[in-house]
């Protein structure tokens, strides 16, 4: 049994303090090239945090 | 009828993924196992592991094997001997050996017939690649259900771009699921590869962070109920890839998944505090890192402030922490996974007398890593314990002695964070005289 349990609720609460992302900017990260030649896993992952969790400037 | 039974078959037999259809038409079996098998023993050479499918795939008598004379049973465990050596070959599909040995799975087994799904599949990651539309051109007219967007491509022969793909992933729940159970099937097996986790993670996330972007339009009631299915649609396969050993690159693609899932969805603090919980479990030197930056996100979208214990006991553990939140708040919002973190760990000193966090609290007011209030409230969460000692029992002696000197360490910090400690030991009601004794300690206010 997993530990992410599928019964628990969503909620709806908008904290604004986060930066939109938009696809666009996603696709800048991913549609790069062909799979293959794609950077390490964790580049990637590093670039696509970048736009959700970077400092939003106070 | 037998003219056209002999037509059809005709036909059939000149699906190649190699050959022309006329040529193909013409070649025997005996024939194409010789072309093929050439592929198949050059795979054998670069990855040991193809040898088993020498019993039964690329055999001798794999020649003279027949679908329509074979069993359901025997049908279902060629089917499975299929997807194994498919799984395995993906890897691959840029050498010409492996395209000569899946020429023989076409060709004898009728793979693009049989097993449509999983050979789309298999192939997907080399989309833009010219043996995509080939194997587009010899599918049969009626393709699964998940991949009929690919029926313009299949009309014209064009390769899907990856827009195409990703579109398809977040309308299509049936696509997605295929990519989702496909993935985690060839990890499994240990057949996973580079190109295909990041394939999957790139176009899993930008399909989620659409789904979301989607769910968030009409009214509120139903915004709420299409956020909820995207998430639960997507929970199964981040439990199981989050479970799976020893696949770092598996791992930091649920991540990204989940940070997404964090920075669009609006989860609750129940299904973040779970996902907290899964990120940290199980993760490793190559993961803990990204499994930090993941934290951090899920903490900002957290209402709760103190981190569970369970999540707690884990990061102490983790070597180097405090320079890992360094390195992480040069670019990212560290500050309530640390707050979380600092408070968990007042909490264990309190309750049970752990004073194996308190190194870690010091360090994380000393590197700034609060803000100024934070640091207030965790510094008089500190007093609150110390105040809380039993001076009289001897057993709280080790509790004391390292309280007192984490505390005179903070009142000596340099800079602001040293100023806001001092206002904060002025600011509490608690009798600073009475605490200096109890700790048999000097808190230095006059500094």
């Amino acid at each position: 049994e997993g530990i992410l349990d599928p019964s628990d609720r969503v909620m709806d609460d908008n904290q604004d303090e986060n930066p939109v992302v938009t696809q666009q900017q996603l696709s800048e990260v991913f549609d790069i090239g062909p799979s293959f030649a794609l950077p390490p896993m964790e580049d990637i992952f590093h670039q696509v945090t970048a736009l959700f969790g970077s400092k939003v400037s106070a | 009828t037998d003219s056209l039974n002999l037509k059809a078959q005709k036909a059939a037999h000149s699906k190649s993924l190699i050959f022309e259809p006329r040529i193909a038409a013409s070649q025997s079996f005996d024939t194409i196992y010789t072309i093929c098998y050439e592929g198949f023993q050059e795979l054998c050479l670069l990855d040991d592991r193809f040898i088993e499918f020498q019993r039964n795939l690329f055999s001798e008598r794999s020649q003279e094997e027949e679908r329509t004379q074979m069993t359901a049973e025997e049908n279902a465990n060629l089917d499975s001997s299929l997807e194994s050596f498919l799984g395995l070959v993906g890897g691959r599909l840029r050498l010409n050996p492996a395209i000569k040995a899946v020429e023989w799975l076409v060709r004898r087994f009728r793979i693009h017939e049989y097993n449509t799904s999983f050979v789309l599949t298999t192939f997907l990651p080399y989309h833009t690649l010219p043996i995509f539309p080939t194997l587009l051109s010899i599918l049969p007219t009626n393709i699964p259900a998940q991949y009929r967007f690919l029926h313009p491509y299949i009309r014209s022969l064009a390769p899907p771009q990856r827009r195409t793909i990703v579109q398809a992933a977040s309308s299509n729940t049936l696509f997605a699921s295929t990519l989702n159970t496909y993935v985690l099937h060839v990890c499994r097996a240990h057949q996973h590869y580079p190109a295909l986790l990041a394939f999957w993670a790139g176009v899993m996330t930008e399909a989620t962070s659409s789904m979301l972007d989607k769910s968030r339009s009409g009214r509120r009631g139903v915004q709420q109920q299409n956020e909820q299915d995207v998430i639960l649609r997507l929970l199964p396969t981040l439990n199981e890839g989050l479970a799976m050993k020893n696949i770092p690159d598996l791992r930091i693609g649920c991540y990204m998944l989940v940070s997404v899932m964090a920075a669009k969805g609006g989860l609750d603090d129940k299904l973040l505090t779970a996902m907290m919980e899964a990120v940290v479990l199980g993760w490793t030197v190559d993961t803990s890192f990204p499994g930090l930056v993941c934290l951090s996100i899920l903490a900002q979208h957290r209402g709760a402030k103190q981190l569970p214990g369970r999540l707690a006991k884990v990061l102490l553990k983790t070597q180097n922490l405090v320079s890992l939140f360094v390195q992480l708040s040069e670019s990212r919002r560290v500050d309530k996974l640390a707050n979380g973190l600092c408070l968990a760990l007042v909490h264990r000193l309190g309750k049970k007398g752990d004073t194996a966090g308190l190194p870690i609290i010091t360090q994380i007011v000393e590197k700034d890593l609060l803000s100024d209030a934070q640091a207030a409230v965790i510094i008089k969460a500190l007093l609150l314990v110390a105040h809380q000692v039993d001076s009289s029992d001897s057993s709280q002696g080790d509790v004391r002695s390292q309280l007192a000197s984490s505390l005179v360490a903070l009142t000596q910090l340099q800079g602001s964070m040293g100023s806001v400690v001092r206002a904060t030991l002025k600011d509490t009601d608690i009798d600073i005289d009475e605490l200096e004794m109890k700790l048999h300690t000097t808190l230095g206010q006059d500094s």
